[in-house]
């Protein structure tokens, strides 16, 4: 019984500054704040986790220690900016935009730093940022 | 349906039903997902044939271990609740447990294939 040949489809080739410019665009207009250390350290987590997705699995030994060495800081701050960031997003942040994105808006907490960063990193890779939603 | 448009539904469905982006279920779930969308049978023969496969296609330890993740993905999901909503295209009752991967995979697939006749008929 055959099965269908699949391969994993990458939809968008952004080059780095338009990859930089797409992800500032998109985290300003949820309406996080700019003057934040989170929002550059997320900024930066996204890019890693668009390039390689396998980065996502190891977030402290991984991504926050690579940032972390990037800006001389260490990984626990960069894990308590990161988590502000997204607090202070939720709480002021644009709430249309959020749940259209985030689904979990309306019920529960916020998403931790991981799920964040996995969910705009997998969206940007597949372009599903300005579209509208589809029908289910 | 086109290769992107299935993928990109694929992914809206997954989101909305609560299965974590971050987990490596998901992932796993998406590819036998389209898998099973190609080839409806595919189901019957999940642990010699679709788990196998996607192990090797998504870079997975083993078939094992695709089939933990998918379960610890859809368990989460289970946490969230918009499953439940979701009952009527599963083909087993799903208010007193929760769906086990198989029953997740086809019933997925299933409403795959009535989106996809829609978005061909209104084209």
């Amino acid at each position: 019984m055959q099965a269908h040949p699949y391969r994993p489809l990458e939809f968008t080739e952004y080059t780095e500054e338009e990859l930089i410019r797409q992800i500032r665009t998109l985290l300003t207009e949820m309406g996080m704040s700019t003057h934040l250390k989170g929002f550059s350290y997320l900024c930066r987590a996204i890019e890693i986790v668009y390039m390689d997705k396998i980065a996502i699995r190891n977030v402290i030994v991984g991504l926050y220690r690579q940032i972390a060495e990037e800006n001389r800081t260490t990984v626990s701050c960069v894990e308590r900016n990161c988590r502000t960031a997204i607090k202070l997003l939720f709480k002021n942040g644009d709430k249309l935009k959020l749940s259209e994105h985030f689904l979990k808006s309306s019920a529960e907490d916020t998403p931790s730093v991981r799920e964040f960063t996995a969910l705009l990193a997998d969206k940007l890779r597949r372009n599903l940022i300005n579209t509208g939603r589809t029908n289910l | 349906m086109s290769d992107e448009a299935l993928d990109i539904q694929v992914t809206d469905i997954l989101i909305y039903l609560g299965i974590p982006v971050s987990c490596k279920g998901y992932d796993y779930l998406r590819c036998s997902i389209i898998l099973a969308y190609h080839s409806p049978d595919i189901t019957k023969y999940i642990t010699k044939t679709l788990y196998p496969k996607v192990a090797r296609l998504c870079h997975a330890s083993d078939a094992a271990g695709v089939e933990r993740n998918c379960r610890h993905a859809v368990e989460r999901a289970c946490h969230i609740g918009r499953i439940f909503e979701f009952g009527r295209y599963f083909d087993c009752d799903i208010t007193h447990r929760h769906p086990t991967c198989a029953q997740f995979i086809s019933a997925i697939a299933r409403r795959l294939h009535e989106i996809s006749a829609e978005f061909d008929s209104r084209q």
